[in-house]
This record gives C-alpha cells, structure tokens and sequence, in this order.
C-alpha cells in the first residue's frame, strides 16, 4: 500500500535547483534510507514530505490525498508523521514530560491521564523515565535525540521521517540513538531515513535512495546499493565515505 | 553663585509644595507611563506580528509606521496627538490626558513592536519548525513554544522600555498634564527658583529610574543563563500526584 | 483581517498629517461659535506668576490663577460661556490657537507684527504696573552699580525672546550686549551663574523673581515705556472676528477692575510677602 508518492518534485533555493522533478513511492512498512554527498538535495527532499520546504512544482501524496493541494489542512496531515531533526529542536522551556505530552494534550484532546501514562511508557522504552521530570538543558545530546523520538512517537504517526538524527551527536552517543530506530524499525513503523551512518542504513533498510545533483540516481536494495552500485556518482560517493 | 540659599530654599519648597511633587507629579508620571507601556505593549505585539506577516503591503505599510514613529521627535507626535487628532476624530470624546496617554503608546508601540519582532527571531528557527512538524499550526506553536521563549528576551526589554517612558512623559508637562515635570514648572512658575525644584524632581525620578533598572539588570543576567529554564511548580505538583 | 488593522493604522497617520494643514485658516464665522458648545475654552501656560500660574492648594480648573485668568472669567462670563482653561507651555498656546483646539489663548502676549498677520488680536489691555514699568534686576550684592545707563556700560543684559523687554534693551541700551533667553525662570538661575549681569523684567516679574530668590535685587534702571509697549493682547483664530469684537467689548468693560485683579494676583502668588535673610516668609 502506497504511503507516500512524490510526482516531479521540483524545489530552488534562489537560482539553485536543489530538486530537479523527484519521483518517489514509499510503502506502508517500508524503512528507506536516503544516502549521498552534502547538498544533493536529501535533507530538502525529507522536509518537502511534510511540507517544512514548499515545492515548486510537482504533486506529493500522502495516504493517497494530496497534500501539495490547495484548501487541503496541512497541520492535520503533519499529526500523522514524526519528524526528528539534526539538531533536536527539542523544547528547552518545558520539561521531558511536557515535551511528550504537549501536542497530544494540544492536538488530539488526549487527557493529562492518557497523555502521561502514554509518555511514561514511551520514556521507559528509551530508558529516560528517570529523566521525566527533569528540564532538557539537563541532558545529554543522545538523550535529547531518544527524547525528540519519543515526542513524535507520541502523536501515534503512521510514518516517521529522520534527518540526519546523529549527525549532530558526539561518536559515544551515536549508538544509543541508533539502537531507538532500530528498535521502532523492528514494530514496523514506516520509515525514512536521511543518515551518513552507512552501516547501520544497510542493517535496517529495505530500500536504499542515492541522491546527488537534486534528484535520485540509484534506487535499490541494500546489497545492490552498497554491493553492487552501478551509476558512476554512487560508486565514487563510496569509495569516499567507506 | 551662591550657594549658601540652595539647601533651606529646597527644604521651603519641599515643605510647602510635596504635595505637588509626590501626589500629583509622581502619581501621574506613574500612572502615564503604566498605561502608555501596557497599552504600548499590546499594540506593539500586534504591530510585531504584522511586521512579520506573510503579505508585503502589509509588511510595507507597517515599517512604514514603525520608522515615521522612530524617526520623528516624540514632542512632535505629541503635539499631532494633541491639537490634530481631536479635530479628526471630534466623535471620540476623550480628556487631554487621554490623548497624551495614547500619543506615548503608540510611539511605545513602536519601539516594542521591534523588542518583540527581534525577541520573537531570536528563538532557534528550528523552534518553530518542530512544531509545525508535530501538526500545531502557526498560531499554536507561536503560543506554545515561540513567545515563551521569546518572552525571556522580551522582558528585560520592556524593563528598560519603561524607565525610558517614564522620562519621556516627561513632555506631558508641555501641556501642563500634572506629571513630575509639570509640577516643577508649577513650582518654578510660582517661586521663581529653578534649581532647587529641579533638584527634587531629579532626585525623585532617580528614587523609581535607579531601582528599576538594578532589577532589570538582574533579571537580564539571569536570564543569558542558558540552564534557567525553572519547572513550573504548580504543574509539577501535578504530575508528582500522578506518579502516586 | 490582519491587512484591515494596517491599513487603517496607515490611514490614521496619514489623515493626521493631512488635516494639520486642513484644519488651519477656518475660523469661527458664525456668531460666538465656540470650540465646545457653551464653553469659552483658553489656553495658557500657567507658570508666569502673577499673570497666570497655580495655585499648588488648590485642585482641577480652581488651581489656575492670576491677572489673565481672572480676565478670562471675566470674559467667559459677559459672554454667557462656562471658562475651561487649557494649560500648556507658552509655544504650544499658539499652536492651540491655530489648531482650532481653543477658542483662544490669554498668556501676557504682547503685540507683534508676525502675530498680528497669523491671528485675531484683541485691543490691548494692561495689568498694573506689570507693563507699565519695565526695570532691570541684579545680584543683589551689585548695589546701585547698574543704576544708570554709564554704570551699565559693558554689562551684559538678558532679556526674553521675542520680548517687550528685548525691545526696549534694544532700543534704550543699544550699546550693551543683549543675551537671550526663552525661560524666565532659567535665566534667573543664569543671572546668579553671572551669564549676564543683569535681566530686563517687567516690574511685577521683577517682584515675584526677588520674592523668592533675596540675592537678586532690582537694580534701579528703569526703562522710559512709550505707550505702545503697555498692553498685552489676547490671540484668536484668524478670522474669528465675531469672537474678537466681543473680546474688545468685554475688555472695555472691565478696564475698571483691572488694578485691583493685579493687586489680588500679586497676594495670591505671595510677591508682596517680606522675607528675613534666610528666605523665611514673615509673617503679621
């Protein structure tokens, strides 16, 4: 089942065209990660799926609606996919808890009860429980990501979208980060994953996308992708990067 | 000159006229410069939001607003308020003071609207992108996460916004309104001494300026602190009773 | 929504500066038209003792007092119009006269030319000797040095912006410097500064500036006043010839209480109190 479909995606940046009429499907389950050089347009291609970047031109679809339409409720559509962002963007005014329960309390009338037994629950699964009630500037950048995770986990989303999630983090924190995905991958959340860490995107993709040059040049498994590339910009990409 | 006069003529005025000094002056430069900052305030934040709106003329037309109040001597935003405005608007019966009450805020809403526009843009732009991402909308996330935020900045600010009212209601006393330097131009009128009233005023202007801006100090250097971010208690309470 | 509030805030400034000039020439052509229906509105800047100032024991319209607003009671009355007086700085009284903000202004305006091309002038009328003698005052430790027009050689004279004491210093003593001034009460503080040796007044400033401050002292001089010099006027809008006719008319009825409203003014204001050497009033 179609999860999200791109149709000729095209996004500038003043006279730089970052994305040159991208086509995509990513299916319910699926986990993709999205590989390749810096600037080639794979962050822009992430934050065009829920609309933080306004393409253009093209059409995006999203449980078969387009989102890119006018008079479509853009908010109501966001409810539905997490984000996670390189540099956490968690909120540094409300408490670990707070961060959690804040939107579902917001935006789907969730009661303090419910709010906070689902947070409980999301925090012990990434091992901050202790931290519940602490202020964010208290933790570390590893906990700061598990925690941006556990606040898009608890809008209930059907896919969760991560830009770069340990680009940001000191090498010691990298693996506690990685082990949350790989540990929501494992539930069968649907997800995209913009990252460097090629090893961990072999281990837990279904589909690799190779973008370069604002559109994507290879799309494939892992074992093709990082085993057998074809196109030329992608082998010189990891003869580079491994 | 002599001095000699200067102490026993400041006691004879202090005695004779305090209350000129304390009830009446001090009395209205306080309550004019509360309404002209709070009202000041609520416009600015208004004009802040515009500034920052989606549609250019409208962007337009409020720099325009912004720089002919910024760019124009208070007194003479006084003196339009005063004899041009009531001959516009004749419906709007309002008392002299009132119209100088609204000539200073809206010169306030001027320079707030910048404090809050630059208060507001000073928060991380990740911010805001975080929680559209979560489905707030725009005005949810400005309320929830932004001004918050923001109002760290804001605050010290608006401090410092009104000690620089409270001298510049200074020139209500052009229309003799009864603040602080209106009853030093009563007193002047009255005795013809100049220093000694002079001296009262200023020493009484310091008395609340002096303060003011201790605190606003303070709070400035608490709040560069990035870790003092404080739980809010009553909250807490209640999620404490929840864990039981 | 959000584009209305701007547009009309822009509006709103504009329209400002706009009837700024729209506003200014019309005047009062219908008989006695006023400002405020039944109201006689005056502006004055109350802080030129015993002419018009405050009476700091007193609260609301009652605090305003002095020769000019005891003539602008006068006036509101035989015209059957309730008296609001408007206080503000000498500048602005003029600007509320052009504004159309008040029917017209009662500060100790003296005629001038300029005045008399931009604004209705009353006839004159004179206030006790507050016209009629014009001296100059100085510390009083200068004696009687600055008593004659030879003692005054190469002293330096003060005297008020666009004044009748400029006038006359210009006129009378023509050799000496002229320094001058917008604030009476700001060049006294001057004068014991020594930036200039002595200030042209009228001779009741004179009085109520030496009432408060025993150092100064009159010193003597006095200036020869033509006839011309003695009135005050009061200023209306240009072309509100109505309202001026029955300014003149009133004026000329109330010639006779004139010396004893200024000799009241002068009680009130305390200038004819005595002082010991420390500045005390005595009292009895």
């Amino acid at each position: 089942m179609e999860m999200i479909k791109t149709v000729d995606l095209h996004k500038s940046f003043g006279n730089l065209h970052v994305l040159t009429g991208v086509n995509q499907t990513i299916h319910k389950g699926e986990v993709v990660s999205i590989i390749g050089p810096s600037g080639g347009g794979k962050s822009t291609f992430l934050r065009c799926l829920n609309l933080l970047e306004k393409p253009e031109k093209g059409q995006i679809f999203f449980d078969g609606v387009e989102i890119t339409g006018k008079k479509v409720n853009v908010d109501k559509h966001r409810q539905k996919m997490g984000m996670v962002f390189q540099h956490f963007n968690i909120f540094p005014h409300l408490t670990v808890a707070e961060n959690v329960t804040l939107a579902p309390k917001l935006l789907k009338g969730k009661s303090e009860a419910e709010a906070d037994a689902m947070a409980k629950e999301l925090l012990t699964r990434v091992g901050l429980l202790g931290k519940y009630d602490e202020m964010p500037n208290n933790l570390s950048g590893g906990q700061k990501q598990r925690l941006a995770i556990v606040r898009a986990l608890a809008m209930e989303p059907e896919v969760m979208l991560f830009d770069e999630p340990t680009s940001a983090l000191d090498p010691e924190m990298v693996g506690e980060v990685l082990d949350v995905i790989k540990g929501l991958v494992e539930t069968g959340m649907t997800c995209v994953i913009v990252t460097h860490e090629m090893r961990f995107a072999e281990e837990v993709s279904d589909r690799v996308l190779f973008i370069a040059d604002g559109n994507i040049l290879e799309d494939g498994t892992p074992v093709d992708i990082f085993h057998n590339p074809k196109h030329p910009r992608l082998q010189d990409f990891l003869k580079k990067v491994l | 000159m002599d001095f000699s006069l200067f102490i026993p003529n400041m006691i004879k005025i202090w005695g004779q006229y305090w209350e000129v000094f304390l009830l009446t002056g001090l009395k209205n430069t306080l309550l004019l410069t509360c309404i002209s900052v709070a009202l000041g305030s609520l416009l600015g934040t208004v004009v802040a939001m515009l500034k920052m709106s989606k549609w250019k003329p409208v962007r337009f037309l409020i720099s325009i607003y912004i720089e002919v109040l910024r760019g124009t001597p208070i007194l003479l935003q006084l003196y339009v308020f005063y004899f041009v405005l009531p001959n516009v608007f004749t419906f709007l019966k309002l008392s002299q003071f009132m119209w100088v009450a609204i000539a200073l805020c809206v010169n306030s809403s001027a320079y707030v609207s910048e404090v809050i526009r630059s208060g507001i843009q000073a928060v991380d732009k990740g911010q805001m992108e975080a929680a559209r991402s979560l489905g707030m909308n725009e005005g949810q996330a400005m309320m929830k996460i932004i001004l918050p935020q923001a109002i760290r900045n804001i605050l010290p600010a608006l401090g410092n916004e009104f000690i620089m009212m409270l001298k510049e209601t200074s020139l209500a006393s052009t229309f003799f309104l009864g603040d602080l330097m209106t009853s030093y131009a009563i007193v002047k009128g009255a005795t013809y001494l100049t220093l000694e009233p002079m001296t009262i005023v200023a020493i009484i202007y310091l008395c609340v300026t002096f303060p003011l801006s201790k605190v606003v100090a303070r709070y400035e250097k608490k709040m560069a602190n990035p870790n003092s971010y404080k739980k809010h208690d009553h909250k807490r309470k209640i999620m404490q009773g929840g864990k039981i | 929504m959000k584009k209305l509030i701007a547009i009309a805030l822009a509006a709103l400034m504009m329209l400002g500066m706009l009837s700024g000039c729209a506003s200014s020439g019309s005047g009062n052509d219908t008989a006695l038209s006023t400002v405020t229906k039944g109201k006689l509105t005056v502006a004055t800047s109350p802080d030129f003792a015993p002419m018009e100032f405050v009476d700091p024991t007193k609260s609301g319209q009652d605090m305003y007092v002095g020769f000019d607003v005891t003539l602008a009671k006068y006036i509101a009355d035989s015209l059957g119009l309730e008296l609001v007086i408007m206080p503000m700085s000498f500048d602005a009284c003029q600007t509320a006269v052009y504004a159309g903000t008040v029917d017209m202004s009662i500060s100790g305006f003296s005629w001038t030319e300029e005045r008399a091309e931009n604004y209705n002038l009353s006839n004159y009328y004179h206030a006790g000797d507050n016209e009629d003698e014009q001296v100059l005052i100085t510390l009083a430790s200068n004696g009687d040095k600055f008593a004659t027009a030879e003692g005054l050689a190469g002293a330096k004279i003060g005297a008020q912006n666009a004044s009748l004491q400029q006038s006359l210093a210009e006129e009378q003593l023509p050799d000496n410097e002229l320094i001058l001034f917008t604030d009476l009460g700001t060049a006294v503080l001057q004068l014991k500064n020594g930036d200039f040796d002595c200030i042209a007044v009228a001779d009741g400033n004179g009085d109520a500036i030496i009432a408060s401050n025993p150092e100064i002292a009159k010193s003597g001089f006095k200036f020869v006043v033509d006839e011309k010099y003695t009135g005050n006027v009061i200023m209306l809008q240009k072309g509100a010839d109505a309202l001026t006719e029955a300014v003149n008319k009133a004026l000329d009825e109330s010639k006779q209480y004139w010396d004893t409203w200024y000799e009241d003014a002068k009680s009130i204001s305390g200038i004819d109190q005595s002082y010991d050497d420390q500045g005390n009033a005595i009292t009895g």
